[in-house]
């Protein structure tokens, strides 16, 4: 099993000449989609915080957050499509992962509307950066699962993450990591100003 | 043997005729469309295996049939009996009546529709079932039969679409009893959110971008 981990290692690394038939930023497809989430620094860190602090919240949050994402998210990426202005949409974007880092860093624990509510505030900056970009991409259908999946990936990668809350050194890991997260954030919103 | 716990399952096996039935169907269709393997020397010309392959190239047919089985609480002989008797009608019905601008928009509301109901943790069951059914077949068969010209001429071609979709549903459909099985029922059922809130985004966003 081990060896076979290692092939396949090695196999997708020799691959990397293979990208350059991708095409570059939102003229692709699928990949296109995957790519700019991930590539994003200020989305990454924003989606990973939303599964960390569903995890951190636990109950129901550790679900409702990642379906109340996407769901926001469309509705912003429909007005980022259609052309439907929304101010400041990138220092909302840079808010988000100052807002959630600092929750989590704080522990402080909101009712799950409140948290809901706050989440998809945010997704709508997210989704319409998403949807302003989706109209040029090549394939937009692929571009949009592209990045949805990767969205939800994201999600689900910072709950397994947050579920280090359940012990107690844990804990401290996933407040530091808000503080690191909050950081971040205020870094993205310095560079804007 | 397959577990039982949902009830669809069960009465796959019980009402067998239901599947004797669409076989036979389905065969008889075949052997009086033979003609038809002509079409099969060119790909993108109809033929069965082109109807086999086509639905896994239509992303939202695609995700319709996977929402279809997550709401569906019921899956079993009758259901696939109706929706496949239904996706071979409108496929017939595509051949004379042109829905091709409409056909791409009915599917993506009936996904938002159904993804939505995902979304809220709801699922479908008795003559809900049956319609949803209906309607999922309905659209996909207008789909997949509008503005393919030549195609669309292959009854063969007609065949292998719903061989291929009633396939589809049944195997998602062990498979979702299969992981009901073993893990916790909140998983599940929290899961079925998260994947219809997926489906919702995705149709959403395709919505919008036609609709430009």
């Amino acid at each position: 099993m081990r060896i076979l981990l290692i092939a396949v290692s090695i196999y997708f690394a020799l691959q990397q000449a293979a990208f350059a038939h991708v095409g570059g930023g939102v003229l692709g497809g699928f990949t296109s989609g995957v790519a700019h989430p991930i590539l994003g620094p200020d989305h990454l860190i924003a989606m990973f915080a939303v599964g960390v602090w569903g995890a951190f919240l636990k109950d129901k949050a550790v679900w409702v957050l990642p379906v109340v994402f996407p769901v926001v998210m469309a509705i912003g990426g429909v007005f980022g499509i259609l052309g439907i202005e929304i101010p400041a949409i990138e220092i909302g974007i840079a808010l988000s992962s100052i807002v959630i880092g600092a929750f989590i860093a704080l522990a402080i624990k909101l009712p799950l509307w409140t948290t809901g509510l706050i989440v998809g505030i945010f997704a709508i900056f997210h989704g319409h950066a998403h949807g302003a970009e989706l109209p040029a991409a090549a394939n937009p259908l692929a571009y949009a699962v592209g990045f949805v999946l990767a969205t939800g990936c994201l999600h689900l990668l910072g709950i397994g993450f947050g579920y280090m809350v359940r012990w107690p050194a844990g804990k401290v890991v996933i407040r530091t990591s808000g503080v690191a997260i909050a950081l971040a954030g205020a870094f993205f919103f310095v560079g804007l100003i | 043997m397959l577990p039982s716990r949902l009830p669809g399952l069960s009465s796959l096996s019980a009402s067998s005729d239901y599947i004797k039935s669409g076989v036979a169907f389905l065969v008889s269709t075949l052997l009086l469309t033979t003609p038809a393997w002509a079409h099969e020397t060119h790909f993108g010309f109809g033929g069965f295996y082109d109807g086999l392959i086509v639905p896994f190239l239509f992303v939202p047919t695609i995700i319709s049939i996977v929402c279809y089985v997550l709401v569906n609480a019921e899956t079993n002989a009758k259901n696939i009996s109706i929706f496949a008797g239904t996706l071979l009608l409108s496929l017939i019905l595509g051949l004379y009546v042109s829905f091709e601008e409409n056909a791409g928009f009915a599917l993506n509301l009936v996904i938002l529709t159904l993804s939505l109901v995902l979304v809220i943790g709801g699922t479908l069951r008795g003559n809900f079932s049956l319609v949803a059914g209906v309607v999922v077949g309905l659209v996909n068969g207008v789909a997949l039969s509008a503005g393919h010209g030549v195609i669309g001429e292959s009854l063969l071609y007609h065949g292998g679409v719903v061989v291929s979709l009633c396939l589809e549903v049944a195997f998602l459909s062990v498979l979702l009893t299969l992981v009901t099985e073993r893990l916790p029922v909140i998983v599940v059922k929290r899961s079925r959110q998260i994947i219809g809130a997926w489906a919702f985004a995705i149709v959403a966003l395709l919505i919008a971008v036609n609709s430009q």
